[in-house]
C-alpha cells in the first residue's frame, strides 16, 4: 500500500525555542481535520510572543486547501505583528501546490 | 487493524482479516458493523473462517471491477462531514491499484477528488435525508477519469469561484483555495447540475 494514500492524523511535534524563534515540526495529513490544528497551534505561540515560526514540512503527507488557507492566514497575522512563518523541507509535490496557485512568491518556501 | 483482504468475483462478499497494521483500515471489531453502515452496507457477522476471515454478508456498494480494459471502483458514502476522511483514504487505495501511473498523477487526483468532496460536504445543501456523495474512479491505459455526484442542492461553478488566490493571500484569507486548486490539478474537468444533485466530470492523463 503506498502510504502516500492512506490517512495520517495531523500533529506538531517538537518544538524548538529560540527566543522569539520556534521551530515546528509537522506529521501527517494538513488537510481540512489538520488545518484548524495547525491554526491554532500558530495562535497561541503568537500570543505567547513567538514571532517567527520555522515550519518543518519532512513528515507532511497531504496539504489540501484549506492547509494552504490556514498557512496563508498564519503567514499574514506573523507579518502584520513584524514576523513571518517560513515553509521548510516541502517536497517537489508540495511545493507544486503553491507554485499552481500563484502563491510560491507570496510565501517563504 | 481490520483491513480488506478480498471482495469476491459477485461483489457480495467482503472478507476482513487481521493484518497486524497493514492494508485499508477498516477499524477494530467494535467499530466495523457501524462502519460498514455509514457505507450503506447492511453487514451481517458470521463465524470466522478457517484461516481466520471474517466474511461479511453486504448489501454492496463499494466495489471494484475490470470492464472494457478499464480498472474501475465505485463507492458511496453518506452525506456528512466525517465522510471525508473516508474518501481520501478509499479513493487513495482505488487509485493505488493503478500501478502504471506516476504516484505524482494518482496525489493530483486524490487531492482533487478530496477538495471536491470537502466543497460538497462543507458546503453542499442535501437535497433529502440520507442523501450520499458518489464516487466513480475509471483507470484506462492512458488517462485517468473521476466522477463526483452529490445529492444537494445544484450549484453554479462559476458564482462559487472566489476568485484570485493570489489577491486572497495577500488579504489573508483562510479559505477559497479549493477551486482553484482543483483546476490546476487535473487537465480537464465539467460539471452538470442534475435534478438530484450535481455531477463533476474530471480526468488526468497519465504521464509516463
Amino acid at each position: 500500500m503506498n502510504s502516500n494514500v492512506q490517512a495520517h492524523a495531523f500533529r506538531v511535534e517538537a518544538k524548538e525555542q529560540d527566543g522569539k524563534r520556534v521551530r515546528l515540526v509537522l506529521h501527517g495529513d494538513l488537510d481540512a481535520d489538520g488545518a484548524p490544528i495547525l491554526a491554532t497551534e500558530l495562535d497561541e505561540q503568537l500570543r505567547a510572543g513567538t514571532r517567527w515560526i520555522d515550519l518543518d514540512f519532512r513528515g507532511v503527507h497531504f496539504i489540501s486547501s484549506a492547509g494552504v488557507g490556514s498557512l496563508i492566514a498564519g503567514i499574514g497575522e506573523y507579518r502584520d505583528e513584524g514576523g513571518d512563518v517560513t515553509l521548510n523541507h516541502l517536497s517537489v509535490e508540495h511545493r507544486k501546490v503553491f507554485e499552481i496557485l500563484g502563491l510560491s512568491e507570496y510565501v517563504n518556501l | 487493524m481490520i483491513a480488506l483482504e478480498r471482495i469476491d468475483t459477485a461483489g457480495r462478499i467482503v472478507h476482513l482479516v487481521e493484518t497486524g497494521g497493514r492494508g485499508v483500515p477498516f477499524g477494530d471489531g467494535h467499530a466495523i458493523r457501524e462502519r460498514l453502515q455509514g457505507f450503506g452496507l447492511v453487514a451481517s457477522f458470521e463465524d470466522p473462517a478457517a484461516d481466520g476471515a471474517v466474511a461479511i454478508e453486504t448489501d454492496f456498494r463499494h466495489r471494484w471491477w475490470i470492464e472494457a480494459g478499464k480498472l474501475r471502483y465505485e463507492a458511496s458514502f453518506p452525506h456528512q462531514w466525517e465522510s471525508v476522511s473516508d474518501v481520501g483514504v478509499y479513493l487513495g487505495a482505488a487509485l493505488a491499484t493503478c500501478t502504471w501511473s506516476p504516484e505524482s498523477t494518482l496525489r493530483a487526483m486524490r487531492l482533487a477528488a478530496y477538495e471536491l468532496a470537502v466543497n460538497s460536504l462543507e458546503h453542499g445543501t442535501p437535497m433529502h435525508e440520507g442523501a450520499r456523495v458518489h464516487l466513480e474512479l475509471q483507470m484506462g491505459a492512458r488517462k485517468i477519469q473521476i466522477v463526483f455526484t452529490d445529492e444537494c442542492e445544484p450549484f453554479d461553478p462559476k458564482v462559487a469561484d472566489p476568485g484570485d488566490p493570489t489577491a486572497r493571500a495577500r488579504d489573508g484569507a483562510n479559505r477559497g483555495y479549493g477551486v482553484a486548486m482543483i483546476q490546476a490539478l487535473v487537465d480537464g474537468m465539467e460539471h452538470a447540475p442534475l435534478a438530484t444533485g450535481n455531477r463533476v466530470l474530471f480526468h488526468k492523463e497519465i504521464d509516463r
